[in-house]
């Protein structure tokens, strides 16, 4: 693993609401080589955006959230930055992707004159050579008629070939750090190969640092390198991509395997669902978020949140994780 | 109700949107939705419907439902055609053919509790006496693994999963024969969804009720169907029996879909060539409909919709590809040869 591009460590994030405080994101601490594809997974609601929000210094400083912990960044401290120096730095230093590449263009103007104009103020480029690299980077992400993809209006493309025009600038951005925030959960499988194919093929042309963030454990599974499992919250599993989906050690990833149908070429293979629901943000237990679903849960899981331990190259939180190679 | 013959029959259904409408203004002569679809589902039988986002899945769901009026086509419900039926035949057949969709939110109402939502399709059809719906609505709860505690909550109190859970004890109250269930499980967590999954499992094995179950996930269809239909730009481009259709995909879309899906074993990772064509806005031609993004097409294809064609000589197996006419042998011998020796 090389050099730590993003230190995170012990990052909270709390709503107020009233007298009353909610932790939504609990004491996170990860690192984000670079060169890496690191995935972050989990289902709906546990944290993921705001994660990566906070990351981006995109969550607002004033109102209801309080954030704590530190985001380093190539050793500078995000948390710690002026608004304006954070704006200085996206874009250049690190960027975003999100789910709906609509909300990122500007109606009213043609697609390739938003991207020319970013490029022009990031890379200091006369016109002549933003639209330039703009239609080169487009011509890379594989639009076989640039030109014509310059000249469209955001409404005018589907929201692949939009998704596909961000990771384009991307591209010509080279940013150091590139989040994309569930980037394909919108489009159809077919287009969504395309543009995987697309943000593995920058991060191999740039060695920028890609957070995958994304609630389909397929989606990390083609993708990444390293994998974070999220719920409630936390971080309840780091490990390598490969390890992660050969032997699971949290009771959590293991069951959200188990849960995932995966297409076989005959008979279908078995899925087994995890009982119970996720606990909403209000009502989180004492102890292990996990235990009331658990089958390996005892007295101790629900009175004591369980440490982080080591298993081979994997950090688990959990009292009685699974050690064994064994499939779940 | 017709016991032998299959419980829904549609044949040759076409749906066109009016031109005037959305992004496809004056471009001719509106845009045809669904066309040309037929299939039948046998009592009891789980038909998934599988398609990406626009390929005319939920139009054909509302047709069906009679929702929207299809130009042209027939509907066939226990032998009885839907398209030509008035008001009374129309309530009687609602009640036994309902419907599930995506988003539970909007289908229960915000202001009304779990109970009240339960009791109206009993109302509506005037079901049981008021005694023996209260009977029936906790019988109903219980069969789709929810307790009467729910009763009194308002959805927005309830999770996603409880949520879909009451929609299909809702749907399920009338004693349909066929539920249509819309992207039912597409908004839930994959551990939720799950558990909808093997729910409809149960109901069909136990209770016999058949399902039209809609959804863009091949591997959620796999799970729950016993046949499939594969749609394409309104098209049903290949039917088959579900273990025929993913032990030996036969259209080259719905092999293109297959191998667009991500599997979730990194062992597994194939540096696969994504489809062709998506990048491109240039419309279709006349011929077939995948045309443009077939790595197989011949030069028919661009001048003549192909027809619908038995795969590998099954009868039970179709397939709207030109590879399979009966004259164009040589191909489909040589595709069948590439696919036993992977
Ligand atoms: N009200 C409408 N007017 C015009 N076109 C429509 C309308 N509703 C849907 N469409 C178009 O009809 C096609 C089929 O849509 P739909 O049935 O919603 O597909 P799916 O359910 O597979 O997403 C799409 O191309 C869609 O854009
Ligand atoms: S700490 Fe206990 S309840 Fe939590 S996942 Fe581990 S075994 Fe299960
Ligand atoms: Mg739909």
């Amino acid at each position: 693993m090389s050099a730590a591009l993003l230190e995170v460590s012990e990052l909270c994030i709390s709503a107020h609401r009233g007298p009353r405080s909610v932790r939504l994101v609990d004491h996170l601490s990860f690192t984000l080589p670079a060169g890496e594809i690191v995935g972050l997974v989990g289902e709906s609601g546990c944290g993921k955006s705001l994660t990566a929000l906070a990351l981006m210094g995109l969550l607002p400083r004033s109102g209801s959230l309080r954030c704590s912990g530190s985001i380093r960044l190539g050793g500078l401290d995000l948390t710690r930055c002026a608004m304006r120096d954070l704006r200085h730095m996206r874009g250049r230093d690190m960027a975003m992707i999100f789910q709906e590449p609509a909300t990122a263009f500007d109606p009213v103007i043609r697609v390739g004159v938003q991207l020319a104009t970013v490029l022009r103020r990031l890379r200091s480029l006369r016109r002549p050579a933003a639209r330039a690299l703009t239609l080169e980077s487009l011509a890379q992400v594989g639009f076989l008629e640039p030109e014509d993809v310059y000249q469209a209006f955001p409404h005018q493309l589907s929201g692949g070939m939009r998704q596909l025009a961000m990771i384009a600038l991307a591209l010509a951005c080279r940013p150091r750090l590139l989040i994309a925030d569930e980037p394909t959960t919108s489009l159809d499988v077919t287009t969504q190969a395309v543009v995987l194919d697309q943000l593995k093929h920058l991060q191999r042309q740039t060695g920028s640092a890609i957070l995958l963030v994304s609630h389909d454990l397929g989606v990390v599974a083609q993708c990444c390198d390293e994998i974070l499992v999220m719920y409630c919250g936390r971080i309840v599993e780091q490990a390598r991509c490969v390890d992660l989906f050969a032997r699971p050690h949290h009771p959590y990833t293991a069951g959200l395997l188990a849960a995932t149908p995966r297409i076989a070429h005959g008979e279908p293979l078995p899925v087994s669902p995890i009982p119970g629901q996720v606990p909403t943000s209000g009502e989180l237990p004492p102890g292990c978020h996990f235990a009331a679903r658990c089958g390996r849960a005892s007295d101790l899981c629900s009175r004591q949140a369980p440490a982080e331990q080591r298993i081979h190259a994997s950090r688990v939180a959990c009292h009685h994780p699974l050690r064994d190679s064994h499939t779940p | 109700m017709n016991t032998t013959g299959p419980l829904l029959q549609v044949q040759h259904l076409s749906y066109r949107f009016p031109a005037q409408h959305g992004v496809f203004r004056g471009q001719g002569p509106g845009l045809a939705a669904v066309e040309r679809v037929s299939f039948a589902i046998a009592p009891g039988q789980v038909f998934g419907l599988v398609g990406e986002s626009g390929s005319g899945k939920s139009t054909l769901a509302r047709c069906l439902l009679r929702l929207l009026r299809p130009q042209a086509g027939r509907v066939l419900f226990a032998g009885r055609d839907l398209l030509a039926a008035g008001p009374a035949e129309l309530r009687q057949a609602r009640r036994r053919m309902q419907v599930v969709f995506q988003d539970p939110m909007t289908a229960l109402s915000p202001r009304r509790t779990i109970g009240q939502s339960l009791h109206e399709p009993l109302q509506q059809f005037r079901l049981g006496s008021p005694r023996e719906r209260e009977d029936r609505i906790v019988a109903g709860l219980a069969e789709v693994g929810l307790d009467a505690g729910v009763l009194n909550r308002y959805p927005h109190q309830l999770s996603s999963g409880q949520r879909q859970r009451v929609c299909i004890a809702r749907a399920l109250l009338p004693g349909p024969d066929l539920v249509v269930a819309d992207e039912a499980v597409s908004a839930l967590d994959v551990s939720v969804q799950a558990q909808v999954l093997k729910l409809v499992r149960e109901l069909q094995r136990e209770r016999g009720i058949a399902f039209l179950f809609i959804s863009h996930d091949l591997a959620v269809i796999q799970q729950v169907a016993d046949r499939v239909g594969v749609m394409y730009r309104g098209q049903l481009v290949e039917t088959a029996s579900r273990d025929d259709l993913f032990r030996q995909p036969l259209h080259p879309y719905t092999r293109a879909l297959l191998a667009a899906v991500p599997d979730p074993d990194p062992s597994a990772r194939r540096e696969r060539p994504a489809l062709p064509g998506q990048l491109s806005r240039k419309p279709a031609t006349t011929g077939c409909a995948f045309e443009s993004r077939c790595e197989q097409a011949m030069a028919v294809c661009r001048q003549e919709a192909p027809g619908d064609h038995p795969g590998n000589g099954n009868p039970q197996h179709r397939v709207k590809c030109h590879a399979y006419a009966p004259t164009a042998k040589p191909l489909a011998e040589r595709r069948g040869q590439t696919r036993d020796s992977e």
